[in-house]
């Protein structure tokens, strides 16, 4: 399905908001929407929410030759998917042009500013590192893919263990999750991407949602991590303006809140790696808690007993069971009334019973006989319809009203 | 455990959490937890349909499921399929024609009985989205332990390890048929009519549930 086009209204309206320096979800020009971070029960995965932009993300690891240039080093990839129930114009398995923009965008962010201790994932140099991959699937478009992607491999990165490895001479032995503790990964600084948008008359805001990004005409994505370092950077625009307009209005809310930000996932980080060290259960944080509970589209289940007849007693009657399930599997097929004739019929068999065809067959003509009355009775009303017309053109309506009650009736 | 009859944790199913409306740009979404087995599915619909994939008596059906790591594999086509046919099944396509309808699933988390929770997801969200059907299409997951013979209801992946064979079924509301089934392992007729039976018995608290999160949001509409 193709993107819908915005109409001038809308872009008129926005525009003009912009102007007097008004946000349709009542916030601030430089103002972020809030994030929400839930962890999964596996290490490195999570969801995060940027207002309603949803992504999810989860790192998992195996082990590879490391490259030729590189043989010292692990390997890190970043693979953007847009998901097609983020929006209806996104396509699945296809690599269209915004997603490998944020792809891009995410690999410079994280990978080219060396944020990974990529050296510490080399097993043995120039035959076996490990090779971290970080797919991160956005669910809901409300603009904005780069920061909430970014939060979300961020903090998937930052969350993920993997598992320990022993090497003797020849062999590598991967430690399970119970033989020994994972280990996390080593970070050496934690880069965000916090992206900007500037309207026709100059006004740059931050966090643009879905309507804005199509009204906006040149977009800034920065990655900046939380000792005000810049990592990364992206200008896309569409009119005569200059990175130089821009960045002296912006930087410093940017640094700023790239530090507030990577507090934040620090913490949450912290919180849920630290109950898993202890092995509580933690009642916060995790995707249960992603369902809000006072919700009225909610709702919940504590475990269901389900008390099955004759359970357990699967040995007791093995003999029966067959000749049991067959009748089961008779009465499952055909409806309450001719499953009780069924087993009458049961009963009969063999004693020179009735003939079970021809009571099949009778019951069959039944409910088509009693299909076909009510077929002419349909056509009868239709006639009475068409004549009605053909009479009196004006009481239409009433007159069919007046049959289909009839119809109930009989 | 030994000793009783019934054994305390076979007929449970896990609890299960839900949450229609979770997405804002679907037109009908949900999602859905069975223990911690975590899906979200949405859906678009009815939409313009591509043109190769358009029917002019009927709604195409697309279903995109999305694993949570790599691209998809195999054993992801064939959910889809499934998921694909079940819905066809119990939506009434033909209310729209030369449309199409979009059903999306994406995995958030595997703890056993992945199928049967992807199908509840997307029936939920079919149920948000508020088009047309001609029943409820509810799944349980349910094993064969390998030592004690003994059948599991929706088991987790711990159990899942002892499993001997795995069932998956699908069930309709109206008339409490089978729609469709998966199973893996090996298993004999009987034990395949046993677990039939069971999962059918517990099919009914799924269809309860579905039942029970509508009512509570449609009384106070």
């Amino acid at each position: 399905m193709r993107e819908v086009i915005l109409s001038h209204c809308e872009k008129n309206f926005v525009n003009k908001a912009i102007d007097k320096e008004t946000r349709l979800d009542g916030r601030q020009l430089l103002e972020a929407r809030p994030v929400n971070i839930h962890f999964g029960s596996n290490w490195g995965c999570c969801i995060v929410s940027l207002g309603r932009t949803k992504a999810i993300a989860q790192v998992s690891c195996d082990i590879q030759k490391p490259k030729a240039s590189r043989p010292n080093e692990g390997m890190l990839h970043i693979n953007v998917e847009l998901n097609p129930m983020a929006a209806p114009f996104f396509e699945a398995g296809r690599q269209s042009d915004p997603s490998v923009q944020i792809n891009r965008q995410l690999e410079r962010c994280l990978k080219d500013s060396k944020c990974i201790d990529l050296e510490s994932l080399c097993i043995v140099a120039d035959k076996k590192a490990w090779n971290l991959r970080v797919d991160i699937n956005i669910i809901n478009h409300d603009g904005n893919l780069v920061d909430c992607a970014s939060i979300a491999a961020l903090a998937a990165l930052m969350h993920f263990h993997r598992p320990d490895v022993s090497s003797s001479e020849e062999e590598i032995i991967i430690h399970s999750f119970a033989e020994k503790d994972p280990l996390p990964l080593t970070i050496y600084h934690h880069p965000v991407c916090i992206s900007f948008l500037v309207f026709e008359n100059g006004n740059t805001i931050m966090d643009p949602t879905y309507l804005e990004e199509k009204v906006g005409v040149a977009q800034l994505t920065m990655g900046i991590n939380s000792y005000r370092e810049l990592c990364s950077l992206d200008f896309n625009y569409l009119t005569r303006t200059s990175v130089a307009d821009v960045i002296p209005t912006i930087s410093n809310q940017a640094a700023n809140y790239a530090a507030e930000l990577v507090s934040l996932i620090k913490e949450s980080v912290r919180q849920d790696v630290e109950a898993r060290y202890k092995k509580e259960v933690k009642n916060f944080g995790r995707f249960e808690n992603c369902i809000a509970t006072d919700k009225l589209t909610a709702m919940f289940t504590d475990k269901i007993p389900i008390k099955l007849s004759s359970w357990g007693k699967m040995d007791d009657r093995e003999d029966e069971i067959m000749e049991d399930q067959k009748e089961n599997e008779q009465i499952i097929k055909i409806n309450k009334n001719s499953a009780e004739l069924l087993l009458l019929k049961g009963d009969l068999f063999g004693n020179g019973g009735v003939n079970t065809w021809q009571n099949d067959s009778s019951s069959d003509d039944e409910e088509e006989s009693s299909d076909e009355v009510v077929m002419v009775e349909e056509t009868k009303t239709k006639c009475h319809v068409l004549d009605d017309i053909e009479l009196s053109e004006d009481s239409e309506e009433e007159e069919t009203q007046n049959m289909t009650k009839d119809d109930i009736q009989t | 455990m030994e000793g009783t009859e019934i054994v305390e944790d076979e007929g449970i199913l896990r609890p299960m959490k839900c949450e229609l409306n979770h997405l804002t740009m679907p037109d009908g979404s949900a999602m859905f937890m069975q223990g911690d087995t975590a899906v979200v599915a949405g859906i678009y619909g009815p939409v313009e349909a591509r043109v190769q994939k358009m029917m002019y008596d009927k709604a195409s059906i697309e279903v995109v499921y999305t694993p949570i790591k790599g691209p998809p594999c195999v054993d992801d086509r064939m959910r889809e399929q499934i998921i694909k046919e079940t819905c066809e099944a119990a939506l009434i396509a033909t209310l729209h024609p030369g449309t199409a309808i979009c059903i999306n699933v994406q995995e958030l988390q595997d703890s056993g009985g992945l199928l049967a929770c992807t199908v509840n997801a997307a029936c939920l969200a079919l149920i948000n989205s508020g088009l047309s059907m001609k029943f409820m299409i509810g799944a349980v997951n349910c094993m064969i332990e390998k030592d004690s013979q003994k059948l599991i209801l929706d088991p987790d992946t711990t159990q899942i390890q002892e499993a001997k064979a795995t069932f998956t079924f699908i069930f309709d509301s109206s008339k409490k048929d089978l729609v469709s089934c998966q199973t893996t392992g090996r298993f004999t007729e009987k034990e395949f009519l046993y677990s039939f039976d069971k999962c059918k018995e517990a099919s009914q608290c799924v269809f309860q549930f579905f039942r029970s999160i509508v009512t509570k949001y449609a009384t106070r509409i």
